[in-house]
């Protein structure tokens, strides 16, 4: 059954058809909420919550043929929500003086580009981590990070920028 | 020399390699169980009033068909190699052999079976009882069941259940409760998912059987209790009871004065996670048993809430009544307000004074002691607070050996004092918390039915 007809199954309130649209294309999702996550249970239960909003919300999709990237602005939220609780009550890891530095030049350790992005703004580091492993283009970054072209153009231009003058690497 | 584009690239192809988890797919379905089926039933609600000449024709023969299985007991075959798996109401009611026995299965392309053994129904709940075979634990833990359908829109979803695994891995046995299939409903078709990798990946199992309602557990109270209990504010109106010797269920509302107050019951954040409020309630059966007055607490089952048109609706489900009933009460016991906080807090025996939830006194480790190669932890919180943890020494869980609390005054205040006993220590350790609780009680009781 193709997509199409599975989002009307599921806009009827038939779950399994709901769950075989995610199912189809769960390596996609995943791979979203992990890159905002960083971790796997967080990851998977971005997208518990997601599929939860989506059942609820299904009925009032207009366009059948945006299911697929309303579904990922709404796990973009999740994942967002997520952060934001564990944020309020975890301890952020500062990140250790120097823990970079010399990370892009003079050998070839391997840096934690992860971790080396904490010092980039919320924003910043959506953007670059949208653009550079999602591989997405800026319009769709633009999509699901609701704002427009040109803000990412500059997020992520100026998130590349404090990196490449932090570390004094080549870029 | 590794450049900035060099280290992206390869995070990249890292977060290409990446596979959604195994358990994903059990995950979003067990998800997306929790939720009502809201559109669902708007759909089958517009369709029924459609057609209203054909409704009122079945609800003479659902009328027929509850008559039927109010007046019949069934004794029949205990279904075998569920001792282990049911519980209370269910294992006893087995043992007397009551239920429908199945006996069908479903064969997957990858060799697994399924089996469906039996059935036991009454008014509240269907309860099926069946087994998955497969060459490995591995495989037979990829099954998810779906619903068990009825005629043309009827659906009915599991709302939760209880598995064994076998010594050998080969089979688990379930025990799922499913809502109860409306009277019209006979064909039904149990369905199952196969989310295990290879052939029958997304293969779904279906098995037909046929309802038998004269072999349903006879209906002991059906009542409209109508009370209301008011506390803080909020009214909690239980309106209805169902009680069988499987199951009872009590149903009603709540009425709040302000969207704050409604969130504190159905908060913003979808799924499991956040804070919620519920209210904690008992149900107590006095029978005659040999004679012999007897007044007992009944094991409660299960708790669902959901918004409704009139206010949040919610539904209690117990285990089921003895026989000889005298009398039902219910308890009002205690509002609980649960706070998930999800915290790993690193700890040693310098430890003092540690705000469990940032920005809040409702809960400090006081102190983390070493004591004869043991870690005690003293935490001080709110009077009203309730909540567990658990210490990780190493990257290993420490046993717990004694847990007390007590009530203490500091500065003219009541606090609850609570120590945990670990079992050995270590120099990385931590504290993890899931959630923190504040109780409030209510105290207030309602005699729901009464053998005059």
């Amino acid at each position: 059954m193709d997509s199409e007809q599975l989002v009307k199954r599921a806009k009827k309130g038939e779950k399994e058809a709901l769950l075989t649209l995610i199912m189809e294309r769960k390596n996609e999702f995943y791979r979203l909420a992990y890159v905002y996550t960083e971790n796997k249970e967080d990851a998977m239960d971005a997208m518990e919550d997601m599929i939860v909003i989506l059942y609820k919300e299904i009925s009032k999709l207009k366009n059948d043929e945006v299911f697929y990237s309303w579904s990922k602005t709404i796990l973009v939220n999740c994942c967002k929500s997520i952060l934001r609780k564990k944020n309020k009550v975890v301890i952020i890891e500062e990140l250790e003086e120097g823990a970079c530095e010399g990370g892009f030049e003079g050998n070839e350790r391997k840096v934690d580009i992860l971790r080396c992005l904490k010092m980039l703004s919320e924003n910043q580091q959506e953007a670059i981590k949208l653009k550079y492993f999602m591989d997405l283009d800026y319009e769709t970054i633009a999509k699901l990070s609701n704002v427009p072209i040109g803000t990412v153009k500059s997020r992520v231009s100026n998130g590349l920028k404090k990196l490449k003058e932090a570390f004094g690497g080549e870029y | 020399m590794r450049s900035l584009e060099e280290e992206l690239r390869d995070k990249k192809l890292d977060i290409e390699n990446l596979e959604a988890p195994e358990e994903l797919g059990r995950r979003l379905s067990a998800a997306l169980d929790s939720v009502e089926e809201t559109n669902n039933k708007s759909f089958e609600n517009i369709w029924i009033i459609r057609h209203k000449i054909i409704a009122a024709v079945l609800a003479f023969i659902v009328f027929l068909g509850v008559y039927n299985y109010d007046v019949f007991a069934y004794y029949g075959k205990k279904i075998l190699g569920y001792d282990e798996v049911a519980v209370g109401s269910l294992k006893e009611l087995n043992e007397l052999g009551k239920g429908q026995e199945i006996n069908k299965s479903y064969k997957f392309k990858n060799g697994a079976e399924v089996i469906l053994d039996g059935v036991i129904l009454d008014d509240n709940k269907l309860v099926a009882m069946y087994r998955i075979k497969g060459i490995s634990e591995g495989l037979i833990s990829e099954f998810s069941v779906r619903d068990i359908k009825g005629g043309l829109i009827s659906s009915y979803c599991p709302h939760g259940g209880s598995g064994k695994i076998s010594d050998d891995k080969k089979t688990v046995s379930w025990v799922m409760d499913f809502e109860t299939p409306r009277a019209f409903d006979k064909n039904l078709t149990f369905n199952i998912l196969c989310w295990a990798k290879g052939v029958s990946y997304g293969e779904k199992g279906k098995i037909s059987f046929k309802l038998d309602r004269n072999k349903a557990i006879k209906r002991m109270v059906k009542c409209n209790v109508n009370q209301i209990v008011e506390f803080q504010g909020i009214k909690y109106n239980f309106k209805t009871l169902s009680a069988s010797s499987l199951s009872v269920m009590l149903e009603g509302n709540i009425t709040v004065n302000s969207e704050k107050d409604k969130k504190l019951f159905i908060p913003d954040t979808p799924s499991f996670r956040g804070s919620m409020r519920t209210l904690k309630v008992e149900l107590w059966e006095t029978y005659i048993k040999d004679g012999e007055t007897v007044t007992k607490r009944i094991d409660n089952s299960g708790f669902n809430m959901g918004s409704g048109i009139d206010g949040i609706n919610f539904k209690y489900e117990f285990d089921g009544l003895k026989a000889n009933l005298q009398k039902l009460i219910l308890k009002a016991v205690k509002t609980e307000d649960m706070k998930e906080i999800d915290r790993t807090i690193y700890v040693n025996s310098q430890t003092r004074n540690v705000k469990v939830v940032p920005e809040t006194e409702e809960l400090i480790i006081r102190d983390v002691k070493e004591q004869n190669g043991n870690t005690v932890v003293t935490f001080i919180g709110e009077k009203d607070i309730a909540f567990g943890t658990a210490l990780d020494i190493d990257g290993m869980q420490a046993k717990t050996i004694e847990e007390t609390s007590k009530i203490v005054r500091i500065n003219g205040k009541e606090c609850l004092e609570k120590i945990y006993k670990f079992e050995g220590c270590g120099k990385k350790m931590s504290l993890l918390f899931k959630e923190i609780t504040h109780e409030t009680y209510i105290n207030k009781q309602i005699t729901i039915y009464e053998n005059k």
